[in-house]
């Protein structure tokens, strides 16, 4: 019979399963679906995995077998496994270890399934990088050391994983370790999570678990920084770390100098402004794509070989330049290490992440955290500000591509931030925009400091420290800082405008006061969106990200004489 | 024809005729209308018991052989008296009881040709009252997954939402000669789960224009003949009544309906193949079975012809996602993924099983706008949602999402913001989340602001003028709005009246050669509402007359002719009888040559046997030839044997007949004597 039995999970013929949180077998499936499936999305009861070829790869270079995945899956699924979706499972499962490189007196491709070489590499392009004819029955073939990243992302595009055995270069060994407290007496350890994390990427040898490169999820404010700094350590190599911009490759410093036994010689910043090449370096995304001119090669791609890494660290990695994959092609015997608070890229190139830094290797839910004190649990709150008459009009007679500005720089919302600094007296805040212009007015007009894009970068650090010491409450930055900065203490955001509907750009503000605060203050953030504007769209795409990821949005109007009038 | 239809077109006598038939009579006064009573399986059984076993056997050779298809009863009787040595006469007699009984109907075309029938949706039940399914225990084993037919599968149900609910939104526009415009047949072909090659093998989808992607074909064939589609002279459009008698139905009694439909309207244009899709329907639902168990049915005779037949249709039923089949080597496993159970066999119980509610708080509505359906959400659910939201997955778990477009789509086809809240809440069982509540408040507050009237301009010469007009009570009906001192918008329904009240008061309007030009805006208007509700009472009016709507050419049309409810008399069925000695048929007598060969020739005429007497005992013989040759003459024929069925082929001379009379089937005897 076929099961109509009330179980959690909903199994879709596309590999789609939705389980309900609230029922009484919940943990049970979602312990089964974070090992064979991703989590798309919680935005309420329904949770939303999706099953794919990485994903049941993944389970199985985690020891799943088809047979498990089935019937384990079978168990908890309300109307029964379709067919469609268990041959896939078997299908793909199947394929995995199927293909395997490794070294042997030079790059093998190895299969021990009779004629599968041949098969998948009479494809296009495959005969630029075999050393040998793929001839029918082979078992083995050699292939150009230089084509092992293509080679892997090719087969993969076809359904086709390679488990990697070939093995990653270790690199120059450095001596690296956590201190144990830092210069001010507090101990230093790594959370759980972190360490999970970097058992994760890098087990212990005794673990006799597969190492290799991939990507670590944790949600902002989670510190991921320290898992870098856990994974250099276990590691012991020479490592170069890439941030999106130069605040985070000094923090990036500050954080190493003051965690670990590295000395100030052994750190190295490449930047616009200073070309350190150290043991260990860190540099931005930016200067590694910079050249002159389009036809020019880009001259700061040395860097990748200007010392013997043994792993490279990609910040933000759902930040990565598209130059910087083509490059991490070439860099397949260097173990990669990626970081970031979601795989969401606004390009849509999640596929090449996997591909070419690697799998998914740890991923920490950002209730979990929440639950457990790690991060806070902001109130969000959408703030809807009306326009003042002249502005509404104005917005109604502008052409649709200058109605956006118009709509973010309503006046009011000045208005709108004065009244929630008072409801937040001395409260560290952050008051956030898109539109320079604005962000001077609102600085004017209240006397707070403003950082953006074209103060010089000891400056911007200066106002960072200043902040962080408490001697002023209220900073306005442009987006300069969405990514990478870390304010600690920051305990309110005010995201004036943003950049229409970016769902990664509200997440990267959130997260600026996701820290947990040391004297367990709430936190706030709020969106203020004009009223009757087109930004009232925007920010709902805005905050879909946010939804889906389970957080919700209390919605409010300011009204200037009448104070705050609560709707939600 | 259906047994309904049937019903409704016979004439009252012949109704209270079949009222009066003692089998009936007692089924309905247990409480059963003429309809429940003939249409109940336990009618059938009790008929089966009760009948003669010719009777049965000739009942089921019919439906095997024509199925709902209409047959002549010459063509029948040569086509049915060879296997089992029947005559002639047994058959014609057999007919004309069944007839009597309310098994068999008749129609009659225009030049006199009488046509027999079964009521198309009684056909599977006397096959399976007439032949149940003793072979054939299901296996319990799984069979290998590995050749399984693992392809995405939807419902049939869902298969056909999505091509009625988009001609629902866009409509599909007709050529002047009534074919469909290409581009929307392509995309609508594009957008069904159901694929055209996967009708393959049913040629007739492609009748009357192979133009038409058959999987489109089969969405408007039976959304015309349900009613759900209507065809107007230039498009095809969804009736505003659509879906309604199913709203409440989940999606597995919808599909077990349209399994219904399917094998009545598609299967059974193919006995054959209608007796395997019968065949198939008597196994039962979700459990795996060896293909041959189903083909037992047909026992002994089994031949290539019948196993192609239910290949073809199992094909369809995996197409439609209502069975998965898997081809072993050397058998084909099969497993219904829906009840396959006919209507008349289905416990009452079962039969109402999830039918009890409309189908309240079965969806799940997220805080980000997506809405998950399960399989128990009535179809008038997904109907509605189809309408209100956009689809992002239909599946065994379909998903939709409410997004603003899809809003503005609703605020045009009538919702407002608390109309669909109230929906939305009724169907989750819960309000909505915040975030969804306030999404729709945004996009409702901007939905239905503004709207466009059809209005005509009155231009008034001067404002002092103005003010009167504005002023008289008549005149205020038809004015809309007073649009400065010198114009009015008025009701363009209204220009007469008002043309002539302004007359009265010694204002003529002056001639509006713009207004006067046939198919102003306001008359375009009209005449398309008025197109539609023309074509649904044309439709309806069709309807009624029995006439198929559908848009797929089928075989005969038997709503076309005239019901024939007469029962044949005796001299109809064996012309001369009342005038013939009677004791020729009353008693086996001794004759003169000649008139031996008088009474064998009336028996072949007859297509009966005769009784005759010979040295070794009385003999049943069917006379089917005889042979004149050198002034004697002699009789080929059969003889039935005392085994069951036994016969065997003899030739007499004349001369050897004893006594001997002509037999007339059991029953001839009561048939009436007369014709009217």
């Amino acid at each position: 019979m076929l099961s109509v039995q009330p179980l959690p999970i909903l199994a879709q013929q596309d590999g789609t399963l939705l389980v309900s949180e609230s029922h009484p077998r919940y943990a049970e499936a979602r312990d089964l679906l974070r090992s064979i499936a991703e989590l798309r999305k919680r935005p309420g009861e329904w949770h939303t995995y999706r099953m794919t070829p990485v994903t049941l790869w993944n389970a199985a270079a985690s020891g799943w077998t088809a047979d498990k995945a089935v019937r384990e899956l079978s168990s908890l699924t309300r109307y029964g496994l379709p067919a469609s979706l268990e041959r896939e499972i078997r299908l793909l499962m199947g394929r995995y270890g199927k293909l395997r490189l490794v070294e042997d007196e030079g790059l093998m491709l190895v299969s021990d399934a009779p004629s599968l070489l041949s098969e998948v590499l009479s494809g296009r392009g495959f005969d630029a990088c075999l050393l040998e004819r793929p001839a029918t029955g082979r078992s083995r073939i050699r292939i150009r050391p230089d084509s092992r990243g293509w080679i892997k992302r090719e087969l993969i595009a076809r359904g086709y994983p390679v488990v990697d055995e070939a093995g990653c270069r270790q690199g120059e060994a450095l001596q690296v370790k956590l201190l144990g407290r830092t210069e001010a007496g507090q101990p230093i350890a790594l959370r759980d999570y972190q360490a999970e994390a970097v058992e994760a990427f890098a087990p212990e040898p005794a673990n006799g678990r597969e190492d290799g490169s991939g990507v670590v999820v944790l949600p902002c404010g989670a510190g991921k920084t320290w898992v870098g700094i856990g994974a250099i350590a276990r590691l012991q190599c020479e490592t170069l770390i890439l941030t999106p911009n130069a605040t985070s490759v000094s923090q990036w410093i500050r954080e190493l100098l003051a965690a670990t036994t590295l000395k100030e010689e052994e750190i190295g910043a490449y930047t616009g402004e200073s070309k350190e090449v150290r043991p260990i370096t860190v540099a931005t995304y930016q200067i590694l794509t910079h050249r002159k001119s389009k036809e020019e090669e880009h001259p700061h791609w040395k860097l990748f070989e200007g010392r013997n890494w043994g792993l490279i660290i990609y910040d933000e990695v759902h930040l990565l330049p598209a130059p910087v994959f083509r490059l991490t092609a070439d860099l397949q015997a260097t173990r990669r290490l990626g970081l970031t608070a979601t795989l969401v890229r606004e390009d849509g190139r999640e596929g090449d992440v996997f591909a070419l830094i690697g799998p998914k290797r740890y991923e920490a839910a950002w209730s979990g955290l929440e639950r457990e004190g790690w991060i806070a649990r902001p109130t969000c709150r959408e703030l809807r500000v009306p326009l003042p008459e002249e502005t509404a009009a104005r917005y109604m007679e502008a052409p649709k591509r200058d109605r956006h500005r118009i709509a973010g720089e309503n006046p009011c919302k000045l208005d709108a931030v004065q009244r929630l600094l008072s409801q937040h007296p001395e409260k560290p805040t952050l008051i956030i925009g898109q539109y320079l212009d604005q962000l001077r007015s609102v600085s004017r007009r209240f006397g707070f400091p403003l950082i953006t894009g074209s103060m010089p970068q000891r400056e911007r650090e200066r106002l960072y420290d200043k902040f962080n010491r408490g001697e002023f409450s209220v900073l306005a930055v442009s987006k300069v800082a969405n990514f990478a900065v870390d304010l600690p203490d920051a305990s309110v955001a005010i995201q004036l405008s943003g950049s229409f509907g970016s769902r990664q750009e509200e997440a990267q503000r959130l997260g600026r006061i996701l820290r947990p605060k040391r004297d367990g203050a709430d936190v706030f953030y709020y969106a203020l969106v004009s009223e009757g504007t087109d930004e009232e769209e925007y920010a709902r795409k805005r905050q879909r990200f946010l939804l889906e990821q389970g957080y919700q949005y209390e919605q409010a109007r300011f009204e200037s004489d009448a104070g705050l009038r609560e709707e939600a | 024809m259906k047994l309904a239809d049937t019903l409704a077109r016979l004439p009252a006598e012949e109704k209270e005729r079949l009222q009066s038939q003692p089998l009936i009579r007692d089924h309905m006064l247990s409480g059963h209308t003429l309809d429940a009573a003939l249409s109940g399986a336990e009618w059938a059984a009790r008929w089966a018991e009760a009948a003669k076993p010719l009777d049965r056997q000739l009942l089921l050779r019919l439906v095997r052989s024509y199925a709902g298809q209409p047959f002549g009863e010459e063509e029948a009787e040569a086509r049915l008296r060879q296997a089992p040595a029947w005559t002639g006469a047994e058959i014609r007699v057999a007919l004309a009881r069944m007839r009597r009984d309310g098994v068999l109907f008749a129609i009659r075309k225009a030049w006199g040709e009488r046509l027999l029938y079964v009521p198309a949706d009684l056909v599977g039940v006397w096959q399976l009252v007439l032949r149940p399914l003793t072979a054939g225990t299901p296996i319990r084993k799984e069979p290998d997954l590995g050749e399984r037919e693992a392809q995405l599968r939807l419902p049939l149900s869902l298969a056909l939402l999505s091509a009625w609910s988009d001609i629902r939104r866009k409509g599909l526009p007709l050529t002047a000669k009534g074919a469909p415009n290409k581009q929307r047949l392509v995309k609508l072909a594009e957008a069904m789960a159901l694929k055209e090659i996967e009708l393959k093998g049913f040629e007739f989808f492609a009748l009357p224009d192979p133009a038409v992607p058959a999987n489109v074909a089969l969405a408007l064939d039976l959304g015309l003949s349900l009613g759900w589609l209507i065809r107007e002279p230039q498009r095809i459009v969804a009736a505003s009544s659509a879906l309604e008698s199913w709203a409440d139905l989940p999606l597995a009694a919808v599909d077990a309906k349209l399994l219904e439909i399917v094998t009545i309207r598609y299967a059974g244009q193919e006995a054959t193949m209608h007796w395997a899709a019968i065949a198939l329907r008597a196994m039962p639902p979700h459990e795996w079975f060896e293909a041959d168990d189903a083909l037992r049915q047909w026992g002994e005779e089994l031949v290539e012809r019948e196993r192609l037949a239910l290949d073809r249709w199992t094909g369809l039923l995996v197409a439609f996602g209502w069975m998965e089949r898997i081809a072993g080597r050397d058998q084909v496993f099969l497993r219904w993924l829906i009840d396959p159970t006919l209507p008349a066999l289905r416990s009452t119980e079962r039969a109402h099983a999830g039918h009890d509610g409309p189908g309240d708080g079965v969806l799940y509505i997220q805080p980000d706008l997506d809405i998950i359906v399960p399989p128990e959400a009535t179809y008038g659910v997904y109907w509605r949602l189809e309408q209100i939201a956009e689809r992002t997955s239909l599946d065994i778990v379909s998903t939709y999402r409410i997004t603003r477009s899809s809003c503005i789509r609703a605020g045009e086809d009538g919702y407002t913001l608390s109309t669909l809240t109230d929906w939305l809440e009724r169907v989750s069982g819960a309000a909505l989340p915040d975030p969804a509540a306030h999404a729709l408040e945004d996009w409702f507050g901007r939905i239905g602001k503004l709207s466009i009237v059809d209005a005509k301009l009155l231009r008034v010469a001067s404002k002092e003028l103005a003010d009167r007009i504005a002023g008289d009570g008549p005149l205020s009906d038809w004015l809309l709005e007073r649009l400065n001192d010198y114009i009015f918008a008025v009701k363009p329904e209204g220009v007469r009246v008002l043309a002539r009240r302004l007359s009265e008061l010694g204002y003529p309007l002056a001639e509006n050669r713009d207004s006067a030009r046939p198919g102003s805006s306001a008359s375009e208007a009209d005449s398309s509402a008025n197109a539609s509700e023309a074509a649904a009472e044309a439709s309806a009016v069709k309807a009624a007359s029995g006439a198929d709507l559908g848009w797929i050419r089928l075989k005969q049309l038997l709503a076309i002719y005239e019901p024939d409810g007469s029962i044949p008399k005796r001299e109809e069925l064996f012309p001369g009888v009342e005038s013939i000695p009677s004791v020729w048929l009353e008693k086996p007598r001794s004759y003169h040559p000649s008139t031996r060969r008088e009474i064998i020739e009336r028996a072949m005429a007859w297509r009966t046997g005769v009784r005759v007497k010979r040295v070794d005992g009385w003999i049943e013989f069917i006379p089917e030839a005889l042979v004149t040759a050198d002034g004697s003459w002699k009789v080929e024929g059969t003889v039935r044997t005392p085994h069951p069925g036994g016969t065997a082929k003899v030739e007499w001379s004349g001369d050897s007949l004893g006594e001997l009379m002509i037999e007339l089937p059991d029953g001839a005897s009561e048939l009436p004597r007369t014709n009217h």
